[in-house]
C-alpha cells in the first residue's frame, strides 16, 4: 500500500460529478480522516449515490480532484487501494442468483492473491464480526434483508478495509435490524474503521455527524 | 443404431456436440445472467451474415463469423456506452446492429444466388457435414473456454452478483465483461455452425434456465447446465439416428423436454 496513513481517508476538492452530460454533484469540498466516521443525509436525488459512486471509482469527476487512502482516484496507487475499500450497495446486486452467503463473502477476496488457509480464516473471521457466521450456507436470496446487510459487511471485512462506504445501509430493514445494524457499524468503527454513509434517513444509525447533500452541494456537517 | 459411429462424420458429430454441450452452456449462464439475450440475437445474425458471405463467396464460415462477432462485440463495447448521452447508447446500437446485420445476409443471398438449401444450413446447422478440421477448433475452443472459467472463476463469480462490487474489490469488471461478451460472440459463431442459427439456444440458454430452476450455489448453477447440455446432445443425437430426424431439432425437442420436467420439479422460491 502507497496511501500514508497521515493522510486523510477522504478529501475531495471542488470535485464535480456530470450524469447523461448534467451536473448532479458539486463542486464540493469534503474531507474524512483516518478513523472517522459520517453519515451523508438528503432527500432523493440530491447527489448522495453519485457522491458514493465518485468514491468508488465507479464514475470519474468532471472538475476537482478526489483522494481515497491517499491515492488519487484513477491511479495507479488507487488501483491498488481500492481493495482497502469495501462498498456495500445491495441496489446493484443480482438477488436471483443461487449463490450461498459464504460465497458473497468471499467475493471481498475476489480481487486480491489470497492463499487458501488464510482465506478460510479471513473469511470465518470476518463473518463472526458481521454476525453471520451461522448463516454461511444459507443462499444469500433467501435472507432477510437485515441479514444480507450483514453478510455484505462481512464480505467488505474480508477485504480487510480501511474505509467503509455504504450505500442505503438501513433501507427496507426492520426497526429490530435497523437497531443490530446500527449497533454493528458502531463497533466497527469502535475498531477504528473509517465509515462514511450515505442514507435518506440518519436516525437509525449512530450518532455520527451528518452532512446533507442539497441538489448536488453539500451543506455543513453537524452532529448526529 | 450404435453401427452407424463407424462412419466418421457421424462419430465426428457425436464427440463435437458432446463436447458443445458441456462447455456451451456455461457461456449460457452469462447470457442469461447478465442480460444479454438482445446482444445474443445480434451475434446470431451476425453469423447468419458471415455464413451467407462464406457462402457466396466459398470462404470459411467459422473464421469470417468469429471475426464479425467479435467485430461487433468491439463496436458496441466501444461505442455503447459513449452512446449513451445522445441517445445512441448500448441498447439502440445492439438492437440496430441486429437488425442490419440480418438485413444484409439476406442482400448477400440474394444478389449471389445462394442455394436454398446451402441457405437453410445456416438455419439448421450441418453437424453431420462437419470436417476434422471443424472439430479441432470446436475441441480447442472448448478448452479455451474451460481454461478461462477455471482461471477466472471467483472473478467471473463476483461479475455475476454485481458489476459494481466486483469493481469495488479490485477486479477489472469492464475488461472481464468485455471478455465474456467475445467468448459469447464466438460461442454463437462455432454454435450456428453445428446445430444452426435458429436452434443454438438449445445449447446456448436452455440448459442454462434448468439450471437456475435447482442449483443451490454458483458451483452447481455451471455443473446442472454443463450436464443438461451434455444430456439434451447425447440423447437427442441418438433421437435423431432412431427416429430419422435432423439432429438439431432432436437436440432441441430434448433440451425442451429437459426444461418441462426442471420447471415441474423445480424448488420452491426459485
Amino acid at each position: 500500500m502507497t496511501s500514508s496513513p497521515a493522510e486523510p481517508a477522504l478529501e475531495l476538492r471542488a470535485a464535480a460529478a456530470e450524469r447523461s452530460g448534467r451536473r448532479v454533484l458539486g463542486p464540493i469540498d469534503l474531507r474524512v480522516e483516518r478513523g472517522d466516521a459520517l453519515l451523508l443525509a438528503g432527500p432523493n436525488g440530491s447527489g448522495k449515490t453519485t457522491l458514493l459512486l465518485l468514491l468508488v471509482g465507479l464514475i470519474r469527476a468532471s472538475s476537482g480532484s478526489v483522494r481515497v487512502l491517499g491515492t488519487s482516484l484513477g491511479s495507479a496507487e488507487w488501483r491498488r487501494a481500492r481493495r482497502k475499500v469495501g462498498y456495500v450497495n445491495q441496489a446493484s446486486v443480482d438477488t436471483t442468483l443461487p449463490i450461498s452467503a459464504l460465497e458473497v463473502a468471499a467475493i471481498g477476496l475476489a480481487g486480491a492473491m489470497v492463499p487458501p488457509q488464510l482465506r478460510r480464516e479471513r473469511l470465518r473471521r470476518a463473518m463472526q464480526s458481521a454476525g453471520c457466521l451461522h448463516l454461511e450456507h444459507r443462499l444469500y436470496r433467501e435472507l432477510s434483508g437485515g441479514e444480507k446487510q450483514r453478510v455484505d459487511i462481512a464480505r467488505c471485512l474480508a477485504q480487510e478495509p480501511e474505509l467503509l462506504l455504504l450505500d442505503e445501509p438501513s433501507a427496507a430493514l426492520d426497526p429490530s435490524a435497523k437497531e443490530a445494524l446500527g449497533a454493528l457499524l458502531g463497533a466497527l468503527h469502535d475498531g477504528g474503521l473509517t465509515i462514511v454513509a450515505v442514507s435518506h434517513e440518519t436516525g437509525s444509525l449512530p450518532s455520527w455527524p451528518v452532512a446533507s447533500l442539497s441538489r448536488g452541494l453539500l451543506e455543513p456537517a453537524r452532529l448526529g | 443404431m450404435l453401427e452407424a459411429l463407424q462412419y466418421a462424420p457421424i462419430a465426428r458429430a457425436l464427440v463435437v456436440l458432446l463436447v458443445a454441450g458441456a462447455v456451451f452452456p456455461l457461456t449460457g449462464v452469462f447470457v442469461l445472467r447478465l442480460n444479454l439475450v438482445t446482444l445474443r440475437f445480434t451475434l446470431m445474425h451476425g453469423t447468419m451474415l458471415a455464413a451467407a458471405v462464406a457462402l457466396a463467396l466459398g470462404m470459411d464460415q467459422i473464421i469470417l463469423a468469429a471475426g464479425l462477432n467479435i467485430a461487433l462485440v468491439a463496436l458496441i463495447s466501444l461505442f455503447g456506452r459513449k452512446g449513451e448521452q445522445s441517445g445512441f447508447g448500448t441498447g439502440t446500437l445492439t438492437t440496430f446492429l441486429m437488425v442490419t446485420t440480418i438485413g444484409a445476409a439476406f442482400v448477400v443471398i440474394y444478389r449471389f444466388n445462394v442455394p436454398a438449401k446451402d441457405t437453410l444450413s445456416i438455419l439448421w446447422g450441418s453437424l453431420f457435414a462437419l470436417t476434422p478440421r471443424d472439430a479441432y477448433v470446436t475441441a480447442g475452443f472448448a478448452a479455451a473456454t474451460l481454461i478461462f472459467f477455471l482461471a477466472s472463476y471467483r472473478k467471473l463469480k463476483a461479475l455475476l452478483f454485481s458489476h459494481d462490487v466486483a469493481f469495488s474489490v479490485g477486479i477489472d469488471a469492464t475488461a472481464l465483461h468485455r471478455a465474456l461478451l467475445a467468448l459469447v460472440g464466438l460461442t454463437v459463431a462455432l454454435a450456428v455452425r453445428l446445430v444452426g442459427a435458429l436452434l443454438l439456444d438449445a445449447l446456448l440458454l436452455l440448459p442454462a434456465i434448468v439450471a437456475g430452476f435447482h442449483a443451490r450455489s454458483t458451483r452447481q448453477l455451471f455443473l446442472i447446465s454443463a450436464l443438461v447440455g451434455v444430456l439434451s446432445a447425447l440423447v437427442g443425437f441418438f433421437l435423431s439416428l432412431g427416429l430419422d430426424i435432423p439432429a438439431s431439432s432432436a437436440v432441441t425437442m430434448t433440451a425442451a423436454l429437459l426444461l418441462g420436467i426442471g420447471f415441474l420439479t423445480k424448488r420452491r422460491g426459485t
